[in-house]
């Protein structure tokens, strides 16, 4: 492993995470261990439980890892308290989920709201959603939103704050080829114009083509490591 | 600057609004009744205080039949006397214009010059009478008949009528609740209160230099039970006839008693709907919070803050209980005024204001915000403490079990839809308990509301149908030899008649003392019937006291046991009589005695100073024309005219009253009722969507929506019932209503029950079509999508 | 198997509809009841009346003189002509007075007058009686050939028991007529011979008369115990025979009216068992009545009633003299007629009417009244035998409410 760097946005050593759904115990990830550089895009490939969600939790501070440690830019988040992951999710951390996540009773405008309210020096929720390209339905409730436009109105959220890490999980799962391409435009965006790390969980290996670098994650730990010297771009890219 | 967070709280309200409306509502009944009954009973006390204090209003009552005016210095310079007034009390019979019956007035002297030192009176129109046969009139007789100053009403004074002239209208806190001597509900037109200077009426009735009434004020801390004894020996030669105190006096007691009877109200029934309303607020809550999960997480992944979270949903839960307690302010003030208003008919004081009372609009508020509070503590604190990565796992799936039914094997008797129903109820059992609770208290709060219509429809019934059957109650001035009872027969109309002779006595067992009086009457009567606790006749027995059961326990004796009986009258002899039989009485606590043996307990011939007659109703007019021509007549009472007032008193009480508490128990349960069928609603549609997708019709699936309610329902309405029983017996042997002067007897009919059960049949069946309508408009597709 | 469902769900319904309505209908009031009889009633005046010993003698100082202790008190037995009541000094001042000895022959002649009055008195009754006995043997002999009623038959009875009676009554004014002079002629004696005595200087011989008693009897009343000096015609004691009695009673005028000799009369309250009554007759209704004041402080104009007793003795027997009894007079007794308690009649209106319990519901009846006698009356019209009517219904009770009976004793 290489020695952690002042431009190393996360470094995971060893980690190991079990827990209990319902009656069951899983082994959700069994020695994990990787280092993200910032401004990189990254993309976890595996299949439905591989555990790369559980992994992307972990990078968010979401959740800790039962054994091993995780570093962001040199802070231990493994044992940091509840209190303490809070702020740095508040502070550095941005979210795209799969099924968008939004509150249904605001509207985009005032979704992305939610979150400028809190950061410390985030960009207005408008031009957040100019840089998706969703200006014009400001306005418009999540239920008047179609399944595109409310992950793009989930990426403004998430970028609005400038964080410094992007973490997405299946951003394109519940979209078509052509909105998917969209959503994934935006992201790129993010990453090469406001050089935010991002790291996007897929089990579609198309994306994989846009990635600096590529991590195969099964069965809870590393399958393999793949670094792309020429990302491609998003609209080169069909699945 | 408005936060999305804050806007999002007010869209939630707004979304969720089919669900807080009806917590909404119970939270503002419970402010509102704990409101309105402590505003009411806060206003009453205060008068009350004001009045009394205002009035110097006696803190004893002493009667003697006469006594020489020097005596009333001995009594002031009794250790603890405060200030003494005497005076002359007499009753007489009044002739008043527009009037057949003859009406009873209470002349109570005034002193020759100036204001009485105790129980004074409140002038309320005209002048304090000067000469002559002025006086002044109560205030509601004067309404009652239509009097104007200036009017002239005819009295049996001295053996002659004279005309006595109304100068000035008075109220006064001896006479705040006005009863005629025997009676229990006032009857304004057949009873006033009349107000003259003593030199006017002393003569007329041997008390010029004499009084046969002296009422006392008490400095504070003064031992009443020395200065009672003190007194009664200095009126004693005098023949007194026991002192009463304040709490006793028929009045004071009525008023007294009214405030005890919303003390128990003011604290039980706000207490139920808060609990209601704090419990569906619980469930709601924790809804919300397990619906919003995933946005929860969402927002703590985004860097809100735990505390934040919670102090997102103490918001919602903050603006619920304030839009209730708004609401609640405006009922409590609503209900305040109509309940102070009817106490103004009944109570007789100068002014009875209904002032909100702001301690407790503040009680009421912090008591809903703190059970509130603790009762959505739980949820709120699941939001608090989710983590965020268990929030963006998928709930584990609801775990159920196979059900009861199935248990026993009896699971092919039932349709699956039966079989969905219990399962879900038994998933959660917390939930479910909470929601049967809420049916029981609504429950029982109808019942408790409605069965004292029966129990008083009960007790008219048997006192003036079973017990009572004269027609005419006649009254004498003065015991005479019963061969008057011919001369009473012969009376225009008068068919036959009992004679009977009241006696004031002390009763004494071992160290408990009470006063009463004793009804001597013949063996054999049928005008006046004693029965038993299951209401069969019993015979007065030849010998020994027939007591009630009320007096029995007051003196803790029975059957068997001896009384010692101090006669207040006469030669003021004291014997010992024995126990024969112990009745049940709800009205009063009379004691009853063979008349003979009566008279010769006496030492007297025997003797009567009333009777009851049966009359022929179309001569009644001619009766009580000649019995005005009496003087020793100082009454005839109709049984009829009494239960009419009777009648009227209790409708404009209970009336009203039945239907508001019927209002709010109807908003508890359906408050109860809608709020389960809108959560279950709310967490099954996904599945009752799936199963319209498979292909079940709306019915069928509308059945497993409210099959859920109605199975909780037919669980509850038993226990509700058995509870309703149970407040209704908490309430009839309280101390509100079981008191010396009556005891509602414990009467539930299965209207009762049928009104409580309909109560709660028509909350269900309004939640349930709301239910209902709202399945049919679900869209299958979008639910079908959405995690939730 | 769908109609069946269905048929269920209307077969609950249904049921549930009638659990409600009965459990709104209202619980039955309880009632006193009772049933409409056939029965006899007696219409009777009452009012209060007193004993009186028919037969009754004041013993009276015959002349002024010395009264010696006497020993006789209230209730000791007399026997005409042997018990001595009283003893008697006459004053000698007295005896030595001219004007006192002319009183003393005047009063003779009283007597004697007296005693010839109640001597022709006593024929006329004794005439009466005879006749009255010879009709009623004549009259009895015809009604076993049934050309007489009962009614008139009883009628002579009647009249020969008065006669009977009155005889007797003017016999015993006749002794009581003899006594009296015999006692006066006596006291005259006494001046004559007491004048010779004390003419001749002789000491007074303090001559004692001896006043023995005139019947047979008790004593009822006792004046003068203590010896003392009394003057002539003061009453000493009263004695008479009170196995011989007579009711009076004074009713109101107007009740009186309705009273004739003959009638039957009840006596009650005279203190014997609870419902014991004694038997009589109206004698007499006097004609003329007087003013009283009532218990009640009005005037009143009353009436004096005579009623001798009848029937068996043994409760009369009881009974002494002014003692207080109820007085029923029956003015007229129907058998067999329609009753019910007078409790069980209202007025609605103008008309009087009962409620008659029918399937366990009220039902007002208007009814036509006749009699009313004691506690019952008679309904002529309205209501048949076997009917149950509610005692005293309050206005609690309406028409069409449902009712129970507790069954009153």
């Amino acid at each position: 492993m290489a020695l952690p760097q002042t431009s190393t946005v996360f470094h995971i050593d060893d980690v190991t995470k079990t827990y209990q759904m319902g009656k069951v115990v899983v082994h959700a990830l069994r020695g994990v261990s990787l280092t993200i550089e910032d401004g990189e895009f990254v993309v976890m490939l595996g299949p439905s439980g591989s555990g790369k969600s559980t992994l992307l939790n972990i990078l968010g501070g979401l959740d800790t890892p039962t054994e091993g440690s995780v570093l962001y830019r040199a802070r231990e988040l493994s044992h940091a308290s509840r209190s303490e992951l809070t702020e740095f999710r508040r502070q550095s951390v941005g979210f795209v989920f799969q099924f968008y996540n939004l509150m249904p009773s605001l509207t985009a405008l005032e979704n992305v709201q939610v979150v400028t309210d809190i950061a410390k020096d985030p960009m207005s929720p408008r031009e957040a959603l100019d840089i998706v390209g969703l200006g014009e339905r400001v306005r418009h409730f999540p239920a008047q939103l179609s399944g595109g436009e409310q992950q793009r109105v989930a990426i403004a959220r998430a970028i609005a704050k400038r964080p410094a890490v992007l973490l997405c999980d299946e951003p394109t799962g519940a979209l078509d080829v052509s909105t998917g391409k969209l959503v994934l435009e935006a992201l790129r965006f993010v990453n090469r114009k406001l050089g935010a790390a991002v790291i996007v969980i897929t089990h579609n290996a198309a994306i994989a083509a846009m990635a600096d670098r590529v991590v195969s994650i099964a069965d809870g730990r590393i399958a393999n490591v793949e670094t792309n010297l020429v990302p491609a771009d998003p609209c080169d890219i069909s699945w | 600057m408005v936060t999305a967070l804050n806007r999002n709280v007010v869209r939630d309200l707004w979304r969720l609004r089919g669900q807080l409306v009806p917590i909404i509502l119970v939270m503002a009944c419970g402010v509102g009744i704990y409101i309105a009954m402590r505003s009411t009973m806060r206003s009453l006390e205060s008068a009350r205080s004001k009045y009394y204090a205002e009035e110097r209003f006696a803190d004893m009552f002493v009667g003697v039949k006469r006594a020489p005016a020097s005596l009333a210095r001995r009594i002031e310079t009794i250790d603890g006397v405060q200030s003494v007034e005497t005076r002359v009390v007499v009753d007489v019979t009044l002739d008043v214009p527009g009037m057949i019956e003859a009406a009873t007035g209470r002349i109570v002297s005034l002193p020759d010059r100036g204001r009485p030192a105790v129980n004074d009176v409140r002038l309320r129109s005209g002048r304090l009478p000067r000469r002559g046969n002025e006086v002044l009139v109560n205030e509601a007789f004067a309404k009652a008949h239509v009097l104007p100053l200036g009017a002239r009403i005819g009295a049996l004074i001295d053996g002659r009528y004279d005309d006595l002239e109304i100068v000035g209208t008075a109220l006064s806190p001896e006479f705040i609740y006005a009863v005629a001597p025997g009676l229990m509900f006032p009857d304004d037109k057949r009873f006033g209160v009349f107000w003259m200077r003593r030199r006017a009426i002393a003569p007329a009735f041997d008390m010029t230099g004499a009084f046969n009434d002296v009422v006392l004020r008490v400095a504070r801390g003064a031992s009443l039970h020395d200065i009672e004894l003190q007194v009664e020996d200095l009126v004693a030669p005098f023949g007194g006839a026991g002192v009463l105190w304040r709490e006793n006096q028929v009045s004071a007691f009525f008023v007294a008693n009214e405030l005890v009877q919303l003390q128990s109200f003011a604290t039980m029934i706000p207490a139920l709907f808060l609990f209601v309303g704090v419990f569906l607020l619980n469930i709601v809550v924790g809804r919300v919070v397990s619906s919003q999960r995933e946005i929860i997480a969402g927002l703590k992944a985004f860097g809100y803050r735990d505390r934040e979270i919670g102090w997102y949903f103490a918001k919602l839960v903050g603006a619920v209980v304030a839009i209730g307690c708004i609401l609640g302010v405006g009922i409590g003030v609503a209900t305040g005024r109509a309940m102070t208003e009817i106490y103004e008919r009944h109570f007789r004081f100068p002014e009875l204001p209904f002032k909100l009372g702001s301690a407790e609009t503040l009680e009421a508020a912090a008591l809903v915000g703190i059970a509130a509070a603790l009762g959505t503590a739980f949820a709120i604190r699941r939001a608090v403490t989710l983590l965020p990565a268990e929030g963006m796992r998928p709930e584990a799936p609801p775990v159920y079990r196979p059900t009861v039914l199935e248990r026993m094997g009896l699971s092919r008797l039932f349709p699956v839809a039966a079989h969905s129903v219990l399962r879900e109820i038994e998933r959660k059992p917390r939930r479910s308990a909470l929601t049967i609770a809420g049916v029981v208290m609504a429950t029982g709060l109808t019942v408790m509301n409605t069965f004292s219509f029966d129990s008083i429809r009960h007790l008219l019934h048997v006192h003036f149908g079973l017990a009572q059957r004269e027609t005419v109650q006649v009254s004498l001035h003065e015991p005479r030899g019963t061969a008057l009872l011919s001369e009473l027969e012969h009376l225009p109309g008068v068919q036959y008649g009992e004679p009977f002779r009241v006696v004031p006595v002390r009763f004494r067992a071992g160290s408990r003392v009470k006063s009463g009086s004793i009804v001597g009457m013949a063996q054999g009567t049928t005008l006046m019937a004693l029965h038993d606790r299951q209401l069969a006749r019993i015979a007065l027995p030849v010998r020994g006291l027939v007591i009630a059961e009320k007096l029995a326990e007051l003196l803790s004796v029975g059957v068997g046991d001896s009384l010692r009986v101090e006669i207040l009258e006469g030669r003021r002899a004291v014997r010992t009589v024995e126990i024969a039989r112990v009745v049940d009485t709800m009205m009063g606590t009379p004691a009853h005695m063979e008349l003979a043996s009566l008279c010769r307990m006496l030492q007297e011939t025997p003797s009567m100073n009333g009777a009851w007659l049966h009359v022929d109703e179309a001569k009644l007019p001619q009766l009580h024309e000649a019995a005005k021509r009496k003087p020793v007549v100082t009454g005839v009472i109709e049984r009829r005219a009494t239960l009419r007032s009777a009648r009227t008193t209790i409708d404009s009480y209970l009336g009203s009253w039945l239907v508001v508490g019927l209002l709010f128990s109807l908003v508890m349960s359906f408050g109860v009722l809608y709020n389960a069928v809108r959560i279950t609603l709310a967490e099954r549609s996904r599945e009752l969507a799936s199963l319209r997708v498979l292909g079940f019709r709306h019915r069928e699936v509308g059945i497993i929506l409210v099959g859920e309610m109605i199975v909780l329902i037919c669980i509850a309405l038993p226990i509700g019932l058995a509870f309703g029983y149970a407040l209704a017996y908490a309430m009839a042997t309280g101390p509100g209503f079981d008191t010396e002067q009556f005891r509602l007897p414990l009467v539930v009919s299965p209207s009762t029950y049928a009104t409580a059960t309909l109560a709660v049949v028509a909350s269900a069946v309004v939640s349930g079509w709301r239910a209902w309508r709202m399945l049919e408009r679900v869209d299958l597709v979008e639910v079908l999508k959405s995690h939730d | 198997m769908k109609w069946i469902k269905r048929l269920a769900w209307l077969a609950f319904f249904a049921a549930l509809g009638f659990g409600v309505r009965h459990a709104y209908e209202p619980q039955p009031l309880l009632v006193d009841s009772a049933h409409a009889t056939r029965g006899e009633l007696l219409v009777t005046v009452d009012d209060d009346g007193r004993t009186r010993v028919r037969e009754r003698y004041t013993v009276s100082a015959p002349l002024p003189g010395r009264l010696l202790r006497t020993a006789l008190i209230p209730g000791d037995a007399v026997h005409a002509n042997k018990t001595l009541v009283a003893e008697f000094e006459p004053l000698a001042s007295t005896l030595l007075d001219a004007r006192s000895r002319a009183e003393a022959q005047a009063r003779v002649g009283r007597a004697e007058a007296a005693l010839k009055r109640a001597q022709a008195r006593e024929a006329k009754a004794k005439e009466d009686w005879t006749f009255a006995e010879a009709e009623m043997r004549r009259v009895g002999a015809l009604r076993g050939k049934s050309v007489i009623t009962q009614t008139e038959y009883d009628r002579t009875v009647r009249d020969e028991r008065g006669a009977l009676l009155q005889h007797r009554a003017a016999q015993f004014d006749v002794q009581v007529a003899r006594f009296e002079l015999e006692t006066v002629r006596a006291s005259l004696l006494e001046f004559s011979t007491s004048t010779t005595d004390v003419a001749e200087g002789a000491s007074a011989p303090s001559r004692r008369w001896r006043l023995r008693s005139p019947i047979d009897g008790l004593v009822l009343r006792v004046f003068e115990r203590s010896a003392r000096t009394l003057a002539g015609g003061v009453p000493i004691l009263e004695i008479g025979n009170t196995q011989a009695l007579e009711v009076v009673a004074d009713y109101l005028s107007q009740d009186a009216v309705r009273v004739r000799p003959g009638m039957t009369v009840r006596i009650a309250g005279w203190g014997g068992e609870e419902s014991a009554l004694l038997d009589g007759t109206v004698r007499v209704v006097e004609p003329a009545g007087y003013t009283k004041i009532s218990a009640l402080g009005v005037e009143e104009q009353r009436v004096n009633i005579v009623i001798d007793p009848a029937g068996d003795s043994g409760g009369w027997n009881a009974l002494g003299d002014n003692y207080r009894v109820e007085v029923q007079i029956v003015l007229r007794e129907q058998a067999d007629i329609l009753l019910v308690p007078a409790g069980a009649l209202f007025r609605e209106g103008e008309s009087w009417c009962v409620l008659v319990i029918e399937d366990g519901f009220a039902r007002l009846r208007k009814v036509k009244v006749g009699d009313r006698g004691g506690l019952s009356s008679q309904i002529t019209a309205g209501i048949v035998e076997g009917d149950e009517v509610i005692l005293y219904p309050s206005s609690l009770v309406a028409d069409g409410d449902r009712v129970q009976s507790r069954h009153a004793p």
